[in-house]
């Protein structure tokens, strides 16, 4: 191809130029024969943008591929085949048999996508940290994972994926970007799908907290009924492509927090507290209004020396600032403001009770 | 550049006449086809030579076909020559002789070969990924979208689409046709 200077910028293909890119790539897809191919040569030879068109449409079409088992197309696959159902439903109320079939087909796929993700679960790749412990852990991508005092991630990198099931504690994330191969991390039900980035994944409390730090990541497994009712929830987008009442695939931002319940019921943060989220990697942790018994299950990850809350206490309400590996100071602080009794009389553990 | 068999029917007749044209014709299909003929065998066998030696055997093959015979589409023949010979070879290697090539995935080959091109860079999809797809996606009409997602992601065929919606096959193909347009559009956006 010659152009007039090589500072001017190559010729993009037309509405005309796709358009009948568009046409050939589907039909060689869906029927071709040999007898096309004299007709795409043809057409190839014609104009040199015809074939640049054809790359583009050949290489949407296989990215696309790549994103297959992504939890956003997963929702969309299952709210493409509820909507295919609907249609196939009211047409093909006489004749079942034949529109079933193709349903088993495609619901057998989805199951079979879902049923690979719970099968790597019982692989290897098991890294722990015991109390009062931190490690970093370099993974073979570049991506680095931060383990925090008493936590356990399960790592497991294959060809088109790479998941890290965190199954205790809290684990921060440093993502390598690499679009051909999403990382994922899943605690409890709920998968975080990192698009290259940096965040936070805590479970407190039967509660996983989500902090992005850098970049976004979409988020699946979240009762979006609830979700959706909750007030909090203009400050970060919802995904639902397709039909309502699906399973939401929520995005998060950097400076946006999730917090998640053991019900699956979510809860967006708009504006977290970014250097608070990460304090643990200083050794230092904030409470703002948190829950005593949680605050306390922080607390006793880095100490021997384990807080024992009883119930009727657990909502209280906490804030302040701590040095991780001293939980003496904390239950001070707790014992200086709040009814609490301290019993110490255990040489493994601290019991805080009502006073009342 | 003007295709001078643009209208293969009448071009091939005049071709086959005399035996000049017929080598005119021939030497045209060779410059036309010996690259991607080469490219195409390259990827299949496992040697150069061996490439060379097929691409050798299609022109032979073919010069034989125009001497006894008028070829209405001698373009055609040259793909068809082509995919023949490596189903011959692949049936002698294989001791059984039973198994067939799949004819779709030998055509399929022939596209890559034709569209492929070694300076990708007007290619190269760069940043634009998940995110972009997939709000891209989000922009089509309900309907698109779902067929397409059907057609993408689950492998059903557009007859089985357009089963289910009980409109006609070329109604679907027309709907993918503008979903897959709307993506690569969005997808390569300056």
């Amino acid at each position: 191809m010659n152009r007039i200077g090589p500072q001017e910028a190559p010729a993009q293909p037309t509405e005309v130029h796709l358009e009948q890119a568009t046409q050939w790539f589907l039909r060689l897809r869906e029927r071709g024969q040999v007898e096309d191919l004299p007709g795409l040569q043809t057409w190839i030879d014609n104009d040199p943008l015809n074939k640049v068109a054809y790359q583009r449409v050949a290489a949407t079409w296989s990215a696309l591929g790549q994103f297959s088992v992504a939890p956003e197309v997963m929702v969309g696959r299952r709210n493409a085949l509820d909507s295919a159902r609907r249609a196939a439903r009211r047409r093909w109320s006489a004749q079942r048999g034949s529109l079933s079939r193709y349903l088993a087909i495609a619901a057998s796929l989805v199951i079979a996508v879902i049923g690979t993700l719970g099968w790597w679960y019982s692989q290897r790749g098991v890294f722990n940290t015991g109390v009062a412990e931190r490690r970093a852990l370099t993974l073979e991508d570049g991506s680095v994972v931060t383990l925090d005092a008493n936590s356990r991630v399960r790592v497991q990198y294959e060809r088109d994926q790479r998941l890290v099931s965190l199954e205790r504690g809290q684990a921060r994330f440093d993502v390598a970007k690499d679009p051909t191969r999403p990382f994922r991390v899943s605690a409890q039900d709920q998968t975080v799908v990192a698009l290259g980035t940096q965040f936070n994944v805590e479970l407190l409390g039967g509660n996983v907290l989500v902090s992005m730090i850098e970049g976004r990541v979409a988020i699946t497994g979240v009762d979006s009924t609830v979700e959706a009712s909750t007030a909090s929830i203009t400050g970060a987008k919802k995904k639902t492509p397709g039909a309502p009442g699906g399973a939401a695939v929520i995005e998060l931002k950097a400076g946006e927090g999730l917090r998640v319940r053991g019900d699956g019921q979510g809860l967006v943060l708009p504006k977290i507290d970014v250097d608070r989220a990460t304090a643990w990697q200083a050794g230092k942790m904030f409470f703002d209004n948190e829950p005593l018994a949680s605050a306390a299950e922080r607390v006793n990850r880095y100490s021997q020396l384990q807080i024992v809350v009883d119930p009727a206490i657990a909502n209280v309400s906490v804030s302040g600032a701590f040095n991780t590996g001293d939980p003496n100071a904390f239950v001070e602080a707790i014992a200086t403001y709040f009814p609490v009794q301290v019993d110490r009389t255990s040489e493994s553990k601290i019991r805080l009770t009502s006073r009342d | 550049m003007k295709n001078p068999l643009a209208s293969p029917n009448s071009s091939a007749a005049d071709a086959t006449s005399a035996p000049d044209s017929r080598a005119e014709l021939l030497a045209h299909l060779d410059r036309r086809f010996r690259l991607p003929l080469l490219a195409y065998f390259g990827r299949r066998v496992r040697s150069a030579p061996e490439a060379e030696d097929l691409t050798q055997d299609v022109f032979e093959r073919l010069l034989r076909s125009l001497e006894s015979k008028p070829i209405a589409n001698p373009e055609a023949l040259v793909f068809s020559i082509a995919v023949n010979l490596l189903r011959d070879r692949w049936r002698r290697a294989n001791t059984h002789g039973v198994a067939e090539p799949i004819p779709a995935e030998a055509v399929a080959e022939f596209v890559d070969v034709l569209t492929v091109d070694l300076s990708p860079e007007r290619v190269v999809l760069g940043e634009r990924t998940l995110e972009e797809a997939f709000s891209a996606l989000d922009e089509l009409g309900e309907r698109t979208r779902t067929m397409f997602y059907l057609y993408r992601f689950e492998g059903l065929k557009i007859r089985e689409i357009a089963d289910m919606y009980g409109i006609s096959a070329s109604g679907v193909e027309k709907q993918l046709e503008k979903a897959l347009m709307h993506l690569t559009r969005r997808l390569y956006q300056p």
